[in-house]
């Protein structure tokens, strides 16, 4: 939500210069070392009794380089606040970060809230199923939107262009971003670990493949379509665990052995997608759209006539 | 054990709201409670609702949090047990 940076500042440097000001220092223009990254995780251990989760340098080779260390986010709302440290001696900084005021605490609780770092097992869970939740109940309202409209169209086998434009975005943007989601996973799995740019194109496979099943989509006939473009989420997303062991160490029965769970549950979320697309797929396949009640066949049949 | 007993006490609470609504009773019970028993229940759905945030031992930050999953979920099932009612009691018959 950057719009209450943009009404605020003239940039978002400015927006950033202005909270973080206390993290700008010039360099000196002297050469020093780097303090080892063990010193400086050592003394954030030592004050917080935790390790850091994220370690910052700035003007790195310089004498008044400075580390910042933030610590682990396993706590909503009162984590200890970040260290900072000469980087060349690894010494505390008199120079503490200023106290979280109100605004930049309510951005951290914000934060915390929106990325669930601080959940436990059964919380990460909850947040899962509620995005679930929230996604299927995007999707089936766009869905019942045009099922609705169809009933009250004059003629449901022809419909106009609105009402055909709305009908193949929801395919495309559905069927589609699913997709695009399971090729962004199989294409951080199989793009070549050399390749410049490569988290890049995870993002760019994403979309040139929710591109490509777009254009597919347009080309075929509006139940065709969902089917087929369900069967290729299904294939998709069957697919992920299997490149998985395939190209990596930590397929599905390797991570059984090691009873390592959270990749037995991302591979079973994958099996679990693909089942829930093929079952909407053969929903789709055998729906039969229910005929027109027979008083309203009627009317229409003597406004025909 | 908290989320488990969050859970139930949510669960026990939407279910005490939905038979609170005269509506719904003659679905669920067969027949149409009194207005106090209808009273008593919706008292005691949110009462069990708000003992759901009080049963948590997280603490009230990340309390909140889960006691909201758990509503939601509580929710979820209700709903969708009480749209699909035909079809559960033909499976129930069966």
């Amino acid at each position: 939500m950057p719009w209450a940076v943009a009404a605020n500042f003239p940039s978002e440097e400015a927006f950033y210069k202005a909270a973080f000001s206390e993290n700008a220092q010039e360099a000196s223009g002297t050469l020093a070392a780097v303090a080892p990254l063990p010193v400086l995780i050592g003394e954030a251990e030592k004050v917080w009794g935790m390790s850091p989760s994220f370690v910052a340098i700035s003007h790195p080779g310089d004498a008044a380089a400075i580390a910042t260390l933030y610590p682990l986010r396993d706590a909503l709302g009162n984590n200890p606040k970040p260290l900072r440290l000469n980087a060349v001696t690894g010494a505390p900084l008199d120079v503490a970060l200023s106290d979280l005021d109100a605004s930049r605490a309510t951005e951290g609780v914000m934060i915390q809230l929106h990325a669930g770092w601080f959940a436990g097992p059964v919380l990460r869970w909850l947040y899962f199923l509620s995005g679930v939740g929230g996604t299927v109940m995007i999707a089936s309202g766009l869905v019942l939107w045009t099922v609705k409209r169809r009933a009250k169209l004059p003629d449901p086998a022809r419909p106009h262009f609105g009402f055909r434009l709305v009908e193949r975005l929801n395919i495309g943007v559905t069927a589609g971003s699913c997709a695009g989601i399971a090729v962004y996973f199989l294409a951080n799995r199989l793009l070549p670990l050399g390749l410049a740019n490569r988290a890049d194109w995870e993002i760019n496979s994403l979309f040139i493949a929710w591109g490509g099943l777009f254009v597919w989509t347009l080309a075929r006939p509006a139940k065709r379509a969902w089917i087929e473009a369900l069967a290729v989420c299904t294939a998709l997303y069957a697919l992920v665990p299997i490149v998985s062991a395939a190209t990596t160490g930590r397929g599905l029965i390797p991570s059984l052995i090691a009873r390592d769970w959270v990749y037995v549950g991302f591979d079973g979320v994958m099996l679990a997608t693909a089942a829930a697309c093929a079952f909407t797929a053969w929903k789709v396949a055998s729906h039969k759209p229910k005929v027109a009640p027979r008083r309203k066949a009627r009317e229409l049949a003597e406004a025909a006539a | 054990m908290t989320d488990a007993a969050t859970f139930f006490l949510s669960l026990t609470g939407f279910v005490a709201l939905l038979l609170a609504m005269p509506r719904h009773q003659g679905d669920w019970l067969g027949r149409k409670l009194s207005a106090t028993a209808g009273r008593a229940l919706r008292l005691s759905g949110f009462a069990a609702l708000a003992f759901a945030v009080a049963g948590i031992g997280f603490g009230w930050g990340v309390g909140a949090v889960a006691w909201f999953g758990w509503l939601t979920i509580a929710a979820a099932l209700v709903v969708t047990a009480h749209t699909n009612r035909e079809r559960i009691m033909r499976k129930v018959r069966r």
